[in-house]
């Protein structure tokens, strides 16, 4: 009875990334002692950790649907322009991120008809719509930064519960939700369905292009929540928010178990994931000293996450 | 029944004259300037690096692929240009590295894709961050600049009153337009894109020929690089940011599917990069935000897609079960 | 001494012994047609031949010497050229494009010599007799020309022994017309013709010979002369009926389940009207391309329904899509197991409650495991699915049979009124398809109407209370399956058939 339980619950990826993470840390504590532990680095570490969990979260029930958004950073910056310009012309808090949201969902939405209803690869659609909304928070800005925020919307990301900070119990709260979920929640097990098999899941009574639309938008709201975090973190919206950091989401998630051709994910090897590629990022730092390697090594891990993902499906048995 | 077909692409063309007519005669009426020699030439010369990207893309597309690494080839190899220069290589010497280096990087991106199985999109968008990230590196985020003067006078030659970036696309077009009709290997890239398994029952060799236009786009995308650093007489991290967008686009105009391979022409995209040119002068000329300027190419690459997409996709939507019966 | 000669070929797939011990000899200058049902083990021989398949063990001889072909390219190289069942062109290039592919006349720097490619196709085509514009795009042209464009480009190529696998099953009247012309004149420049068809008239119409072919095993030859439909027949059947199958339903006169009134959809069926009551299994039986699949799809609402009504349990109803046929109760079990019907990189226990998730939730939309298990534990046991433990197996490790069983199992969890089975035993093994057999009895008996969509004549037979026959998208006619015979539905489905030779 259990062992079929946790089939459906556990994924043996997550503990090969736990131990991998926890390597990982003793080793560099040898190496590099305080160097590494100390506040200063960890707190680097996992400066960017909130946004990416929710971002790769967000990735990961794309990718399980079989799909790809490369729109999420563009949607984290135009949602915070959104929120923070709304604040700034002096419209409540609740008001503005609940705009923000409805706007990052309506593109979730967007997406997510450009690739069921009309039929556009998803990496086109969202190609596109990331340039759009990128183009919309220059315009929206004429690329100065959106200053004067109330002091009590900085506090929602830079205040802290019990010595954690919010955006972290914030960003990890949503994940930890969507994580159970995702296991229990029948309209997100309708997403492995439709990304294992299109044809089947409509077949089965699923409605395919339903389930392809909820997920679409749910990628994107995360997206808008991380784009209010960041916002509020920075205090102030910025249209260069969130470059690249779609590419870090999709590695994450892949290396988290997500496979690139749907039908697979799981959130806490996501959220591995995410820790991973920041903790790898910071190993480099530490052993070349310059942070602007970060990017390349998103896209070396992102190749190697996905050629891992080919090798284990290529051992999966296969066919009738 | 071939009239109709010859028609039906012509149509296409036909429209894009219009349009770029339109768009000419209204620019000229609204300002004095648009049609001055000076601002010509800016139009042309301000999207002359897309234009020659263009000319390999469409190439990539029509095979069924794409190659987004193209907007970190371009800076990657203007800086390994600039370097080679700074300690004193022979600046032809370091072209030809540099071409090499970028074919190299073409020929990285298709073994990947053919190793692996991977679709085109996220080989190439791994070697755009890699390099993306390797410029940065490379540089400190410093830009690279004070060439020798023999080198600077050289670049600023403008033989019959046009830039030398301008006539090497003339030549590249004019070749890519005759090869692309007439050389029997760019016509198997038509093949390929049409129908993987018709070209593998005629016994071509299918990954020779991706091999072929993902080194093409890589070289053409390294050479806009060197010429980047003979118009800027610097070189950047910077260079190229969201180039791949634009020239996905321009190609997209131009009436080369995206979706399905095998359909589309050179002389589409000589059409659309125009197209692009004009529209992207018209929007300096009206004084609306450069800003705008991503904002259009993203809202245009999902118009030109839902058009040659649009008969399609309508069809699908009434009767979801075609993609069941085989 | 034939031109090709097969010596005691035996191929299997897995445990299938697909051809067994078959010799067949062809000569030059004729037209050889090879008949047989579905699963006879025509295309697997026509493989061989064309070396795509290999032999497990027997020869192919050509010319009295021995052939070892290993692909497609070496037999070409013999002289032996397939022309597929679906067409191996790229529709976007020019038909000269295509006839040359990989052959194109080029000149020193690559640049192809258009003159003397399109004069070379240009050659091609008359010396088959046909005028054709070389620099056409092969898009533009019916399919019955595209078939044309295939033959030549397989001709063009130094070609005597020419396969034809169902040549004319995408073609209109007049274009199979053009086609048989087209073959005489090829057998009277001494070219060998294989001829594979389901269209019996043809066949006759055509062949100088005809051989037969029966689960895997020769049956015979009939001679120019010999040649009759009848004949034909009666020798792809001859199979006794043993009591594999599970007895007829006990009761014939139930409710009406399901009634359709001139149903038509454009290009796929017209105007069927049938009945199910609950209780009967219902065959419905035609050749490939008959519209038994697309009628399903209709019924199903995975399709739309262009005119005529369907009644449903007495109501009027229009499903726009399977979610509201499967609310109603109606479900369809897919001929295409691997890409229509299983989540193959997904457990078994997740198989069978996917068309039925609804049920297993609570009023949050939270799914109940325990309740999921126990429901997929019973089915596992009441279909008698193996390996016995095996809900937490990925459903790609399970046999043809059991994922079948599978798929059964997840339809009737929905608590179906009406099951349509489509192909239900295809590529599943003996053992399994009584199993299957005596489940869609046991199904019927418990109340249930069930159409079956089979192109096995003695599943039909063996099966079914009623037997439907369809053929080119048109409902022939209903018979009850009383003292029915497989020739007597075959001459249905095949007479009905005239091609006006």
């Amino acid at each position: 009875m259990t062992s079929v339980r946790n089939k459906w619950l556990i994924s043996s990826r997550s503990t090969t990334l736990l131990l991998l993470i926890i390597t990982i840390f003793v080793i560099m504590s040898a190496i590099k002692g305080s160097l590494f532990y100390s506040s200063k680095n960890l707190s680097s570490i996992f400066s960017n950790l909130s946004y990416d969990m929710l971002l790769a979260c967000g990735m990961t029930f794309v990718l399980i649907l079989g799909g790809i958004d490369l729109s999420v950073g563009s949607v984290l910056a135009f949602t915070g322009i959104v929120v923070t310009t709304l604040l700034r012309n002096g419209e409540s808090i609740a008001f503005a991120i609940g705009l923000g949201l409805l706007v990052s969902m309506l593109i979730g939405t967007t997406n997510g008809l450009l690739v069921s209803v009309f039929n556009i690869a998803p990496f086109i659609a969202t190609l596109a719509m990331m340039s759009v909304f990128r183009g919309m928070s220059y315009v929206m800005t004429s690329g100065y930064f959106v200053v004067g925020l109330p002091e009590v919307y900085s506090s929602i990301a830079r205040g802290s519960l019990l010595g954690i900070s919010n955006k972290i119990i914030i960003s990890v709260g949503i994940m930890a939700i969507l994580s159970f979920l995702s296991i229990k929640h029948v309209s997100i097990r309708r997403m492995f369905y439709v990304g294992n098999n299109y044809n089947a899941a409509f077949l089965s009574g699923i409605s395919a292009r339903k389930t392809t639309i909820l997920g679409y938008m749910i990628c994107s709201i995360l997206a808008g929540i991380a784009g209010i975090l960041i916002t509020s973190s920075f205090d102030m919206g910025q249209a260069s928010f969130g470059v690249g950091y779609e590419m870090r989401a999709i590695s994450a998630a892949v290396i988290g178990g997500a496979s690139m051709s749907g039908g697979e994910g799981d959130f806490i090897g996501t959220a591995l994931g995410v820790i991973l590629v920041a903790l790898v990022n910071n190993v480099f730092i530490m052993f070349n000293g310059s942070p602007n390697w970060s990017t390349a090594i998103s896209g070396i891990m992102l190749i190697v996450a996905v050629a891992l993902d080919i090798l284990r499906s290529k051992r999966r048995p296969q066919g009738i | 029944m071939l009239r109709k077909i010859k028609n039906k692409m012509n149509l296409h063309y036909l429209v894009l004259i219009f349009c770029i007519t339109c768009i000419f005669v209204i620019m000229s009426i609204q300002s004095p300037f648009f049609l001055t020699w000076n601002n010509i030439d800016v139009l042309v010369n301000n999207f002359i690096m897309e234009a020659i990207m263009a000319l390999g893309m469409t190439m990539v597309i029509i095979s069924g692929g794409i190659d987004i690494s193209i907007s970190g080839i371009l800076p990657f190899i203007a800086i390994i240009f600039a370097k080679l220069m700074l300690i004193g290589v022979n600046p032809w010497l370091a072209s030809l590295i540099g071409l090499v280096v970028s074919g190299t990087i073409g020929l990285f991106n298709n073994s990947l894709r053919h190793v692996l199985r991977l679709h085109p999109m996220i080989v190439t968008m791994a070697t755009q961050l890699t390099l993306k990230g390797l410029n940065l590196a490379i540089t400190g985020g410093s830009v690279l600049s004070k060439f020798s003067r023999s080198f600077t006078s050289f670049t600023a030659q403008r033989p019959l009153g046009l830039s030398i970036p301008i006539w090497i696309y003339i030549l590249l077009a004019v070749l890519f337009v005759a090869l692309s009709k007439h050389n029997r290997r760019f016509i198997h890239v038509f093949f390929v894109g049409g129908s993987n398994e018709a070209s593998m029952l005629s016994g071509m060799k299918i990954n020779s020929i991706f091999r072929m236009v993902y080194v093409i786009s890589a070289i053409l995308a390294g050479l806009a690089g060197i010429l980047s650093v003979t118009v800027y007489n610097s070189a950047s991290y910077s260079f190229g940011q969201g180039v791949e967008m634009k020239v996905i686009t321009a190609v997209a105009i131009g009436g080369t599917s995206l979706t399905h391979g095998g359909e589309g022409s050179i002389t589409g995209t000589l059409l659309g990069t125009l197209f692009m040119a004009i529209v992207y002068n018209a929007f300096v000329m009206s004084g609306i935000s450069t800003y705008y300027q991503d904002v259009f190419t993203g809202g245009m690459l999902i118009v030109a897609v839902l058009l040659s997409e649009g008969a399609r996709a309508i069809n699908k939507r009434t009767n979801q079960a075609k993609s069941l019966i085989k | 001494m034939g031109l090709l000669e097969l010596k005691n070929i035996n191929k299997s797939f897995a445990d299938n012994l697909v051809l067994s011990d078959v010799s067949l000899s062809f000569h030059a200058g004729e037209i050889h047609s090879i008949v047989g049902e579905n699963g006879a083990g025509k295309s697997t021989l026509m493989k061989i031949i064309g070396g795509i398949y290999r032999a497990d063990s027997g020869a192919v001889y050509l010319n009295g010497k021995l052939a070892n072909m290993r692909n497609p390219i070496d037999a070409y190289r013999a002289g032996i050229g397939i022309v597929h069942q679906e067409l191996s062109l790229a529709d976007n290039m020019t038909v000269a494009q295509n006839v040359f592919a990989n052959r194109e006349p080029i000149g020193p720097i690559g640049f192809v010599r258009w003159k003397k490619l399109y004069q070379d196709t240009e050659n091609e085509f008359q010396k088959i007799g046909v005028a054709i514009k070389p620099d056409v795009l092969v898009k533009t042209l019916s399919i019955g020309m595209q078939q044309i464009v295939e033959i030549v480009k397989v001709l063009s190529q130094n070609i005597n022994i020419l396969i034809f696998d169902e040549p004319t099953s995408a073609l209109s009247d007049s274009e199979a017309q053009n086609m048989f012309s087209l073959l005489v004149k090829l057998k009277e420049q001494g070219k060998l013709i294989i001829f594979i068809s389901h269209k019996l008239n043809e066949v006759c119409h055509i062949s100088d010979r005809v051989s037969v072919l029966r689960d895997g095993k020769y049956i015979g030859t009939l001679e120019h002369g010999e040649i009759e439909e009848d004949r034909i027949i009666s020798m792809m059947v001859g199979r006794d009926l043993s009591n594999l199958y599970p007895p007829k339903s006990s009761k014939l006169n139930g409710d009406i389940v399901l009634e359709t009134k001139n149903l038509s959809r454009v290009d796929k069926f017209h105007d069927v009207s049938i009945t199910v009551r609950s209780g009967e299994i219902l065959g419905i039986f035609g050749l490939v391309g008959a519209g038994r699949t697309e009628f399903a799809y209709s019924l199903f609402g995975a399709d739309r329904i262009d005119s005529g009504k369907v009644t449903f349990e007495g109501e009027d109803v229009t499903f726009k899509s399977p979610t509201d046929a499967i609310a109603k109760g109606v479900c369809y079990l897919s001929e295409d197991r691997k890409r229509l019907g299983l989540f193959v990189n997904m457990i078994v226990a997740n198989n069978i409650v996917a068309s039925s998730l609804k049920k297993f939730i609570n009023r949050s939309g939270f799914l109940e495991f325990d309740k999921m298990q126990v429901v997929s534990l019973e089915y596992v046991e009441r279909l008698n699915i193996q390996p016995a433990n095996c809900i937490s197996n990925y459903v790609s490790n399970l046999s043809g049979g059991n994922q079948q069983k599978v798929l059964l199992a997840k339809w009737i969890t929905t608590n179906p009124k009406l099951l349509i089975v489509d192909e239900p035993t295809r590529g599943v093994d003996v053992g399994a398809k009584a199993k299957i057999h005596s489940i869609l009895r046991d199904l019927a008996e418990a109340g249930l109407g069930i159409i079956m969509i089979s192109s096995e004549l003695p599943e039909i037979l063996g099966l079914s209370d009623r037997v439907a026959v369809m053929n080119n998208g048109k409902l022939i006619t209903v018979l009850d399956n009383n003292d029915l015979s497989e020739e007597m539905i075959l001459n249905k489905a095949f007479n009905k058939h005239v091609v006006g030779l």
